[in-house]
């Protein structure tokens, strides 16, 4: 039988960019996935004959530049068009855009509140200092505080002394961030509802938590750190929708000498003395390598793939307590046309952006609220992307694709995660209810939709409960305690086996930051 | 100038501040606005339908009070005594747990209740016992300044990091990981039992914004038990009149009624004290007990605009109000058990707290509010402190408010203590607004000053994290100071000895050892 030198399960982008990173250092390389599409939850497909959805993901912005350079991903045909508006309608108003140029926004803050658009540049400014901070953060492996070994204490050291050349302020600010909720965060700075809503929304995506929450501030920077062509916090989106991304990082990865193969699920990991050394497809085929590393969540990896009795008391109890509770769910439309909003605006170009209906705090707290004890939100917060406003490849001409990402939607609703399917109707019912209070006229527009909730990106997707990020970002859940305490360094307590995906640091969203540093690390290790 | 130092209030902190500053033979002065000693710890005298009823104070935990304070003020000696106190939670009008440190007394009501905890139970104590050393250092000594990061500070945390770690990998992981938790995940890990949880997760939401699923309410939860100790007996109204007769046996003076309007400055030198009777009162030096922001914001005649602007972002926004029940002779026998003074915690369950929780961000009042009672047979009285009560309501306070607040109190007691309404003879009810005013606390915030952890690390603001301020004559003591929130003394301790090692004019040589 072949041998390889690694075999990645799970061809996702994280397995894809570490697939293509050991591919790249000469290595012989395997990816296997389950689907017959590649991306994982970075994916297009045409569900609606004509129209590509960006099915999971639909937004990116976190895509490390280096990553793209080292791996050739323009020259894939890697293209991500920058979303340079950010729309918030009102049911009854002209709504609030935030704009990339500056000063059109503090022109539309200025009607809801001169004070704030006066504090906007200065909060902008502010975020983009602490987010250079926080990428030195997220572009390294994780400190381990564990360690007596120096290394690892210099690192500590060397956080420490870049927190100090920043200055008082700097640490006063950056405490606060990582320790307050968004919307508390936001208080500090801002007055109107209309603005603060949408903001602090950025910090509850992916999370079990609402916007009062503490440490969701924190979150928002996660989301503010990302950089496309140099510009920051832009968000943006893939040409031909999210899985265009994913495919530009497996081309690049079979231009390097990886093999992929789709519609190759793998049942289990064999374990021989401790230690991996093939993998058994669901089919029975068997596949042999001296590395194999897994870019699905933990708990999918030790407790499906290699199973408890291979894991000793302390490792299980630790990956069982792993929170991965989803929270979100995933409408897609094929539209006849653009719904109109009741806005009195003219024209598509406020709506080239994200849209989000988040009108204030309250709501938003209220959608939370209803979600802890087991409900999908009567009123959810939906964020919207038309990429079909701006790439022509997605839709008919004159027609529409529209993603909408919804939050909340527990996976553990009361009556038990197995009767979501019960209740996906009513769900995509409630969104579309919603998405009319703003604009009346959706559902003439419907032609078709696609409906998920955290059943079915489980089920689907092989995402444990539904959760976006493979693992909440909580902060007892990051950093060296990611995915869980020993065990942050892309090692597994099986020789051989090793983990690559979003349940390791710096966690989720489409970073590729995983995928990368598991295979430098694995690189490292001489296997 | 008659005095050395003059105290703004006489709270258990300014009370301490002024024993352990006279005792090295300082002449002390303690002004109050109100005509009641003690402050949210004091008994305090009231006028309900002419009568006169005394209250025993608002505030009834004393499991915090440091034990170095009580050593070096000699409380023992003036008949203060402490014992170890257990707290009842009832599972229905019959059944009761009681929470608290393993003992026998608590261990037998597991085993009727709820055997299958037992474990658990004791588990989750030594878990606490592990830390209680580092926490216990953490919290009674001066927090190091992280503003700054020198090499001290550095060299402090280092400490704490090192002997956290030579507890084991394991060891030190596993507090790494609680502190940022909610309270709800780290009890869901342990316990099944609900009213257990619920009974244990009290501590880490109360007088705060924070409900047994935020974030970082477990740091509040560890920080509570591991500085739990013995409570006082007779509770904080017993330790607030040992502390008054400790500082008049000191010779303290105490100045009631008569609070400060302003503070008046020169430079970076506090000059004089504006009463509210219109004197003013030349000063050396003054050690504020009241809250931070209103020593700031209401009292300073002037403040920096860097420090201004950070304080005024210290969150405290009052989440309590309080219910004094004056009962009838007929003694409440369905309360628990034969101590002559019971706390009780009424929750349920975890998402019971929740639900508790989630109104006040609505501005709206709880309808099976979190409520944490003290009934005191012998004086046939209940002190209610009820949770999740918001500042500002949406429908306004007013008597009406007020009355719905009481009747859903009522209600929820009676649930456990059948009969409870036909033994309340008056009661007096207090909104956030109320403590406020009556208590001069910004937002009625009784732990003076949210619990989060960005507040923690940098308690209030960086600027006044080690108890002294811009002005060299201004000393702060308050719970707003760390450790915050409980009623310790420690803030006091720490800010005396700032106090006494700075060069003020003293009538004679000063021993600044203690």
């Amino acid at each position: 039988m072949k041998k390889y030198d690694s075999i990645i399960i799970g061809g996702g982008h994280n397995g894809l960019t570490c697939a293509a990173y050991l591919a790249k250092a000469g290595k012989k390389v395997l990816v296997l996935e389950r689907r017959h599409v590649l991306g994982g939850a970075a994916v297009s497909e045409e569900i609606t004959k004509g129209f590509t959805y960006s099915v999971c993901s639909y937004v990116v912005s976190l895509l490390r530049p280096h990553i793209i350079r080292d791996l050739n991903l323009t020259k894939h045909g890697l293209a991500i068009l920058p979303l340079d508006v950010s729309y918030c309608p009102q049911i009854d108003g002209p709504g609030l855009a935030r704009w990339d140029d500056p000063q059109k926004s503090k022109r539309e803050i200025a009607k809801f509140s001169k004070k704030d658009a006066e504090a906007y540049p200065e909060f902008a400014m502010a975020m983009r200092k602490m987010s250079f901070f926080a990428r030195n953060i997220v572009d390294q492996v994780a400190p381990n505080p564990n360690s007596f070994n120096p290394k690892e204490l210099m690192k500590l050291l060397k956080l420490g002394g870049e927190f100090k050349a920043h200055g008082e302020d700097f640490l006063y600010l950056h405490n606060k961030l990582l320790t307050m909720s968004s919307a508390d965060f936001l208080d500090m700075f801002f007055e109107s509802d209309i603005l603060k809503a949408p903001m602090a929304v950025s910090g509850i995506i992916g999370t079990f938590l609402g916007v009062r929450s503490p440490g969701t501030a924190y979150v928002l920077l996660h989301h503010y750190m990302g950089e496309i062509d140099g510009v920051f916090r832009s968000w943006g989106f893939a040409k031909g929708g999210t899985g265009g991304i994913s495919m530009a990082i497996a081309r690049s990865a079979q231009a390097f000498g990886a093999e992929i193969k789709t519609s190759a699920g793998v049942g289990e990991v064999v374990i021989k003395n401790g230690k991996a050394g093939s993998v058994f497809l669901e089919n029975g085929d068997e596949y042999q390598a001296d590395n194999i590393i897994s870019s699905c969540d933990p708990r999918r990896t030790f407790l499906n793939f290699v199973g408890e009795k291979h894991l000793d008391t302390d490792f299980v109890k630790d990956i069982k307590r792993f929170k991965l509770r989803g929270s979100s769910g995933k409408v897609n439309i094929a539209l006849d046309r653009l719904p109109k909003f009741n806005d009195g605006r003219s024209g598509t170009r406020h709506l080239r952006g994200d849209v989000a209906i988040a009108p204030s705090i309250e709501y938003l707290e209220k959608a939370y609220d209803e979600a802890k004890y087991g409900d999908f939100s009567r009123r959810p917060y939906i964020n919207m992307v038309i990429p079909s406003l701006t790439d022509p490849t997605v839709a008919p001409k004159g027609k529409h694709v529209m993603s909408c990402f919804v939050q909340y939607a527990p996976y553990n609703i009361k009556e038990g995660p197995e009767n979501w399917p019960s209740k996906k109707e009513a769900f995509g019912e409630t969104v579309i209810d919603t998405i009319e209070e703003y604009a009346p006229d959706i559902r003439d527009c419907i032609i078709d939709k696609q409906v998920l909730t955290p059943w079915e990106i489980e089920k689907d997707f092989g995402m444990s409960e539904g959760n976006i990020f493979h693992g909440e970002l909580s902060l007892e859940q990051l950093l060296f305690l990611r995915p869980t305490a020993g065990w942050a360094h892309y090692k597994t307590p099986i020789d051989n086996l090793w983990m690559c995906g979003s349940g390791t640091h710096p966690g989720g969203g489409i970073m590729g930051s995983p995928g990368e540093l598991a295979a430098k690390t694995i690189l490292k290790s001489g296997r | 100038m008659k005095y050395d130092v003059v105290i703004l209030g006489s709270s258990i902190n300014g009370m301490v501040s002024a024993a352990y500053i006279a005792k090295q033979g300082l002449k002390v002065g303690i002004v109050d606005k109100a005509d009641f000693v003690g402050g949210l710890c004091g008994s305090r005298e009231l006028n309900i339908n002419g009568k006169t009823r005394k209250t025993r104070g608002v505030l009834q935990d004393t499991s915090s009070f440091s034990k170095q304070v009580f050593k070096d003020l000699g409380l023992d000696a003036l008949g203060c005594k402490r014992k170890q106190e257990h707290i009842s939670v009832p599972i229905n009008d019959k059944d009761r747990l009681l929470i608290g440190e393993p003992t026998e007394k608590v261990m037998t009501r597991i085993n009727t209740i709820c055997p299958e905890e037992q474990e658990s139970y004791k588990n989750f104590f030594e878990f606490i016992h592990l830390y209680k050393a580092m926490i216990q250092k953490v919290m009674t000594n001066e927090l190091p300044n992280v503003a700054s990061l020198n090499i001290s500070t550095a060299w402090n945390i280092g400490g704490l990091g090192l002997s956290l770690r030579t507890k084991g990998k394991r060891a030190m992981n596993e507090l790494l990981r609680s502190v940022p938790m909610c309270s709800a995940d780290f009890l869901n890990e342990r316990f099944k039992y609900e009213p257990l949880k619920a009974g244990l997760a009290v501590p880490s939401i109360t007088g705060n914004l924070l409900g047994p699923w935020s974030p970082a309410s477990n740091a509040l939860l560890l920080s509570y038990y591991g500085l739990a100790g013995d409570a006082i007996i007779g509770g904080p109204s017993q330790l607030s009149s040992i502390l008054q007769k400790k500082c008049e046996s000191l010779g303290v003076d105490f100045m009631l009624g008569n609070g400060v309007k302003t503070i008046k400055t020169e430079k970076n030198k506090v000059v004089s004290l504006l009463m509210n009777d219109g004197n003013e009162m030349p000063i050396k030096a003054v050690m504020s007990a009241l809250d931070v922001k209103t020593t700031f914001l209401k009292k300073l005649d002037k403040c920096a605009f860097k420090l201004r602007k950070r304080i005024e972002n210290f969150r405290m926004r009052g989440t309590t109000a309080h219910i004094d029940f004056f009962l009838n002779d007929q003694s409440l026998s369905h309360f628990d058990n034969d101590e002559s003074v019971t706390r009780m915690h009424l929750c349920e369950s975890i998402d019971g707290l929740e639900k508790s929780f989630d109104p006040i961000k609505y501005k709206e009042l709880p309808s099976k509010p979190l409520i944490e009672l003290s009934y005191s047979k012998e004086n046939n009285h209940i002190s209610a402190l009820v949770h999740f009560v918001p500042q500002e309501l949406k429908v306004g306070w007013n008597d009406e408010s007020k009355n719905t607040l009481s009747k859903t109190v009522v209600q929820s007691i009676q649930q456990y203590v059948p009969g409870f309404s036909d033994c309340i003879e008056s009661s007096h009810v207090m909104s956030p607004g109320d403590i406020e005013r009556d208590y001069e606390l910004w937002g009625g915030q009784i732990q003076y000053g949210e619990f989060g952890l960005d507040q923690a690390i940098m308690r209030p603001v960086p600027e006044l994290v080690d108890n002294t301020t811009p002005f060299e004559n201004l000393f702060l003591c308050s719970e707003s100071q760390h450790p915050g929130g409980f009623v310790s003394g420690v803030a006091s301790r720490i800010a005396s000895q700032k106090l006494l090692k700075k060069k003020i004019a003293i009538r004679k040589k000063v021993d600044y050892t203690f």
